[in-house]
């Protein structure tokens, strides 16, 4: 499903990505592991196509990142759905609207017009549902920018469902929680994914949470792939070396 | 910021500046202050007074400055009506978070030279708009039509349309861009991300700034009765020119009333918007 060869993107003389290549298959659940800067967040952006690599090639499911534009552009983009980092919701809206948001790829102008000032009644089930499922349905109604930072993160990944994407990727879902809560999240994440089929990429720093939740990592470090296994074959001295110093190997080579 | 706060001018050659300039303005307008006191101002402040009171509120007359201050109020309404369709698109077009949208927010170097003009263009007429006063554009736009509210409301539409666009744009670009540029990476149109992720953050700020601006217009529908658009202000005037000082009294407590009560409810509002 996504086929990713010598990425690579600069900002000024800043270079985030350097030579990344990655393959995930349709259905597969990875965890992208590295410290901050490691180029994780560039990465995702490169993923859902809001930046152009400056070398390298990007496939989704076929469409090569930099041969489309327009239409075609924002029909790839709403197959892949993004849970940010800052979660990134309208403040002002409510928790209804923001998850219907997740959906305005499929609309029309007119429908995107009548969706914020009347949503119908199908609409408002759907995102009940929704909610229901990551368990804030309570807040239905209730403005975005006065909930908490663990609701907020509820809301992102109820709006990243409602948008009904084959990639949800999700940038540091849990950086923002309890370790309780954080468990509880990634639980959720990985078993909706699954029941509904959808490939899911997960950026964390914690690395006994993507041991614990995910059968493929991938270390990013310094804009580069430093390695990419199944959980199974990488130890957790493997691990504690990479966030020590970049490398699965002790030696650093 | 901080090496021109360091680079200050001492303070005193700034102080003779400042009182050189007043000197200059005294002279070049021929301001006289003391004219206040004159024999002659005071009789004449005298005499205006006496006949001002008490102000003429026989039955139909104050019937008559109600219906006045209505045609004001609704001139008012109807100009910043006008000055809101005028500014909109404006402010919107005259936003840089608004027209590129995402790109905005990634800082991508393929703007569109298109998106740069249309950009370019709704700042340079705001910047127009707002430029000639009001009452200037109800004078040209009497020699267009004729006397009456029309001019009037034309004139409140346009230059507070390009105060509305400057305003507006600013507000837009106020706003937190990335719920937009996170609304466009589900495949969401520029159009759709700009209604659900920009706007509902800059609309209470704009709502609370046209309250305020109608505010101003109700004051500026007045004056601009003085040049024939109609209302309160033109009766003020007329009542002026025969001498009927009750009745320009009348007239001027009817507008005082209106204003203070417009100025309660656009308080009312930014309050509800703030």
């Amino acid at each position: 499903m996504i086929q990713l060869q010598g990425i690579e993107r600069r900002f000024g003389s800043v270079a985030a990505l350097r030579g990344v290549a990655l393959e995930v298959q349709e259905g597969e659940q990875l965890a992208l592991v590295g410290p901050s800067g490691a180029g994780k967040t560039t990465l995702f952006n490169v993923l859902n196509f809001t930046l152009l690599p400056d070398a390298g090639t990007y496939r989704f499911d076929g469409v090569e990142a930099a041969e489309v534009q327009g239409d075609a552009r924002r029909e790839v983009r709403r197959r892949i759905a993004t849970i940010h980092q800052s979660h990134d919701l309208v403040g002002r809206l409510s928790t209804l609207k923001n998850v219907l948001s997740g959906r305005l790829g499929y609309w029309g102008r007119m429908e995107a017009l009548r969706n914020l000032v009347a949503p119908s009644r199908a609409a408002v089930a759907a995102v009940h549902g929704v909610l229901e499922r990551v368990g804030i349905a309570e807040k239905l109604d209730e403005r975005a920018d006065r909930l908490s930072g663990g609701q907020k993160q509820r809301v992102a990944i109820a709006r990243a469902l409602f948008q009904d994407a084959e990639l949800i990727l999700a940038d540091e879902p849990v950086a923002s929680v309890d370790p309780a809560r954080a468990v509880s999240l990634l639980e959720l994440l990985t078993q909706t994914a699954r029941d509904d089929g959808r490939t899911l990429i997960v950026s964390l720093h914690q690395a006994e949470l993507a041991r614990r939740f995910f059968p493929r990592i991938v270390g990013l470090h310094d804009g580069r792939v430093a390695f990419d296994r199944p959980t199974e074959e990488l130890s957790e001295d493997e691990l504690a070396a990479f966030f020590q110093n970049g490398s699965p190997s002790p030696s650093g080579l | 910021m901080s090496t021109r706060r360091r680079r200050r001018r001492p303070s005193f050659p700034r102080a003779l500046l400042i009182l050189a300039i007043l000197a200059a303005s005294f002279y070049g307008t021929g301001f006289r202050p003391d004219l206040l006191l004159t024999e002659h101002a005071v009789g004449n402040a005298g005499r205006f007074l006496r006949d001002c009171w008490p102000p003429y509120l026989d039955d139909g007359y104050a019937l008559r400055l109600g219906k006045l201050a209505l045609d004001t109020l609704a001139t008012a309404f109807l100009g910043t009506v006008a000055a809101v369709l005028i500014g909109f698109p404006l402010g919107v077009f005259g936003s840089r978070s608004a027209v590129f949208g995402a790109l905005f927010v990634t800082g991508e170097a393929r703007r569109g030279r298109l998106t740069k003009l249309l950009y370019l263009t709704a700042r340079g007429i705001s910047a127009l708009l707002r430029s000639i006063p009001e009452l200037v554009w109800a004078f040209l736009f009497v020699r267009l039509f004729s006397l009456g509210p029309t001019p009037a409301v034309l004139g409140i539409g346009i230059n507070y349309g390009g105060m509305l666009g400057k305003v507006y744009s600013e507000q837009l670009e106020h706003t937190n861009p990335t719920p937009a540029a996170a609304i466009e990476a589900t495949g969401a149109s520029r159009f759709s991300a700009f209604w659900w992720g920009l706007l509902p953050q800059a609309s209470g700020a704009m709502s609370a700034y046209t309250a305020y601006r109608f505010e101003c217009a109700v004051r500026a529908s007045a004056i601009m009765g003085f040049v024939g658009a109609g209302g309160i202000g033109q009766e003020i005037q007329l009542s002026m020119q025969y001498f009927q000082f009750d009745r320009v009294l009348s007239g001027v407590l009817v507008l005082v009333l209106l204003v203070a009560l417009i100025e309660l409810l656009s308080d009312a509002v930014q309050r509800r918007f703030a």
